[in-house]
């Protein structure tokens, strides 16, 4: 159960911080998005996110500064097993389910469905 | 009352009508802690049916990327989200339907030059620099260990 | 020397009318003015740029049968819209046979296409012209802002897009050409129109309420009761001038927008040594929340106080709190509707005897806006005013 409760108070205060810029700054979701990436990967290699994803589980890895974690983690992982191709390979081996998996429901999306106006 | 343009630029910011910060942040914290609470939900689901931990970190997200995407095609997400704001915004589902939602968007146009070459127009960014801040992590990582 | 207020010396008048709008604009606070809508926003059409394009046609197609006028009864036909190269309006006027022009001034651009329709025929060269425009919120969207279903939140000083078409046709007499089945067609103008194809229409009609539009008003669909009729005149014009005041956050569109309506108010006011009070109403388009208190601010400031009698489209067209659009509407549908829909009905019953029509443009793109260039604003004004004809 307080496995549950950190990743509800974890996620949501992340989810918090993004709801600030975006109320209180002229930054755009798509500037957030990618602040919080880049800040996810600075953080796992500064050593301050592991501890988090430790103790909050999902309410660190959902978010896209655990995207940023996977990132980072995937370099770790592939520098230590193939040298420096790792550099280039980690990333995005890491992130491939993620990535793959929203190309492919997205493309499965557009076979099936179509936008309706907003409401 | 005349003014010259940066006056008149901090004169329309100040009288703007502001966003309620307090209730959208109480809304961005319930659903986005929610979104994390059943992605924690299928961490231990997965864990409980013996799938390996390497699997079960791949398929969460891949999980909610689907839901997501799903929701998008259904047309619901964008509603769920006029109301959480960066709550379903930060968590991969925002991802999910930055992806999606262009998808659907340029299906017209076909399936090459439309969806094929728009898909990105919104998630772009995000992969591209997440890649570009883990290969400079990695070049750091790198020259740290060999040295 | 510049040119001011134009004066229209035969004062040609607004002989007939018609508007489509979505589904959000029917239930808005005007919707009974609305007499034709469509629940899906659709149209009958695969893409939304078709069914921006359609509603067009069946604006024009509106206004025609509303006074049993053919295209042939029209000299020229001046009509834009917001996407790019003006295709809503290419597309969707193509099968008429009539010269066209293609006008462009943003949200403003209906009072940009009826002051040009105006001028050409008070000066003679034209008896009878049109002005249409249009806008569709999924296309404005697709084109300006993100893909429809993306998750965003809108910021609070944003405006909302209409989904609407209106079409007027302004001549150089009151009458209009009354052919037998003006009254028929009427009934299924949606449907008929010579110069488009006879494909059946999704579009729904309201028929106890009617638009109020052009002759039917003032002929058999009145009764006899009233021995005269008021009908819209285009009195004087002003053409508005590009005002920059250095907004660069296309979510405030309407602060970006109003120093162009202050101008131009400003220059007719000086001019005509006229006061606000003396019009019935003075309409602006689009300006919605934001822009109007901007408006009306800087104009007191200026010692013309038009807080009694000012009106804005954009706040008109939605009820802000129950239809969630934040700082109301805009789009060149918008003041167009509203124009086409309630401000036009009014003159006609006589409700509204003289007013100004103030269409507010603001003139930027995707690529204005990421280069971080600021917002240009226009604001074009018409003078329309009801004239008594005794039948």
């Amino acid at each position: 159960m307080i496995d549950y409760i950190w990743a509800f108070v974890v996620g949501g205060l992340l989810c918090v911080v993004a709801q600030v810029l975006i109320d209180k700054t002229k930054l755009t979701p798509a500037r957030i998005l990618v602040i919080y990436v880049m800040a996810g990967v600075l953080l796992t290699g500064i050593g301050l996110y592991e501890p988090l994803v430790d103790l909050a589980g999902c309410g660190a890895t959902v978010p896209l500064t655990g995207f940023g974690y996977s990132l980072a983690k995937g370099v770790e992982k592939a520098i230590e097993e193939r040298g420096a191709v790792g550099i280039l390979t980690g990333g995005l081996t890491a992130t491939s389910a993620g990535i793959a998996a929203a190309i492919v429901f997205a493309w499965l999306a557009a076979i099936c469905f179509k936008g309706k106006p907003k409401d | 009352m005349e003014m010259n343009d940066s006056d008149y630029k901090k004169y329309a910011e100040r009288r703007a009508a502001k966003s309620n910060l307090p209730a959208d942040c109480a809304k961005a914290f319930l659903v986005g802690g929610l979104i994390c609470c059943i992605g924690q939900g299928f961490y231990d689901l997965y864990t409980a049916l013996d799938i390996s931990e390497d699997n079960v970190k791949a398929l969460v997200p891949v999980t909610l990327i689907f839901i997501a995407s799903l929701l998008t095609g259904l047309n619901v997400f964008d509603n769920i989200a006029k109301f959480a704001g960066a709550g379903t915004l930060v968590p991969i589902t925002g991802f999910s339907n930055a992806v999606t939602s262009p998808a659907l968007d340029t299906k017209a146009e076909g399936f090459i030059l439309g969806v094929g070459a728009k898909i990105f127009t919104v998630a772009g960014p995000v992969i591209l620099y997440g890649t570009l801040a883990s290969v400079i992590y990695g070049i750091v990582l790198y020259f740290i260990e060999t040295r | 020397m510049q040119k001011g207020i134009i004066r229209l010396d035969n004062q040609p008048y607004i002989i007939a009318s018609g508007a489509v709008v979505g589904k959000k604009e029917h239930d808005g606070p005007l919707g009974r003015h609305f007499a034709a809508f469509d629940e899906t926003d659709t149209f009958g059409m695969p893409t939304w740029e078709q069914s921006e394009s359609e509603m067009q046609r069946l604006a024009l197609n509106r206004a025609l049968d509303s006074s049993g006028m053919k295209i042939h009864d029209i000299d020229a036909i001046f009509a834009g819209d917001l996407i790019n190269q003006c295709t809503s309006s290419g597309y969707g006027l193509a099968n008429f046979d009539a010269p066209f022009f293609g006008v462009f001034g943003a949200c403003s651009t209906i009072a940009e296409a009826l002051i040009l329709a105006s001028l050409l025929v008070d000066s003679g060269k034209f008896e009878r012209t049109a002005a249409v425009t249009s806008s569709h919120n999924c296309t404005a969207e697709r084109q300006f802002r993100s893909p429809i279903e993306y998750g965003g939140q809108r910021a609070p000083t944003a405006q909302w897009t209409v989904t609407g078409s209106a079409a007027f046709v302004v001549g150089s007499k009151p009458n209009c050409v009354k052919s037998g089945e003006a009254a028929d067609s009427k009934m299924s103008c949606v449907q008929s129109g010579e110069a488009a194809d006879s494909k059946t229409s999704c579009v729904q009609s309201d028929r106890t309420s009617d638009g109020g539009t052009g002759c039917n008003q003032s002929g058999e669909a009145t009764g006899s009761k009233a021995d005269h009729v008021y009908i819209p005149r285009i009195i004087e014009v002003l053409p508005g001038r590009v005002t920059d005041k250095g907004i660069n956050d296309a979510a405030n569109m309407g602060a970006a927008m109003a120093p162009a309506a202050v101008d131009t108010l400003s220059r007719y006011f000086d001019e005509s040594r006229l006061a606000p009070d003396e019009f019935s109403a003075i309409f602006t388009g689009d300006l919605g929340y934001e822009g109007s208190g901007i408006l009306v601010d800087f104009l007191r400031a200026r010692g013309i106080d038009i807080g009694k009698v000012h009106r804005d489209c954009g706040l008109m067209i939605y009820d802000r709190e129950r239809q969630d659009v934040h700082a109301g509407g805009s789009g060149c549908g918008c003041s167009a509707c509203v124009l086409q829909g309630y401000i036009l009905d009014e003159l006609r019953k006589g409700r509204l005897r003289d007013l100004l029509f103030v269409a507010t443009g603001a003139m930027m793109n995707q690529a204005s806006l990421q280069q971080g260039l600021t917002i240009p604003g226009i604001a074009h004004l018409v003078r329309i005013s009801a004239s008594e004809v005794t039948k």
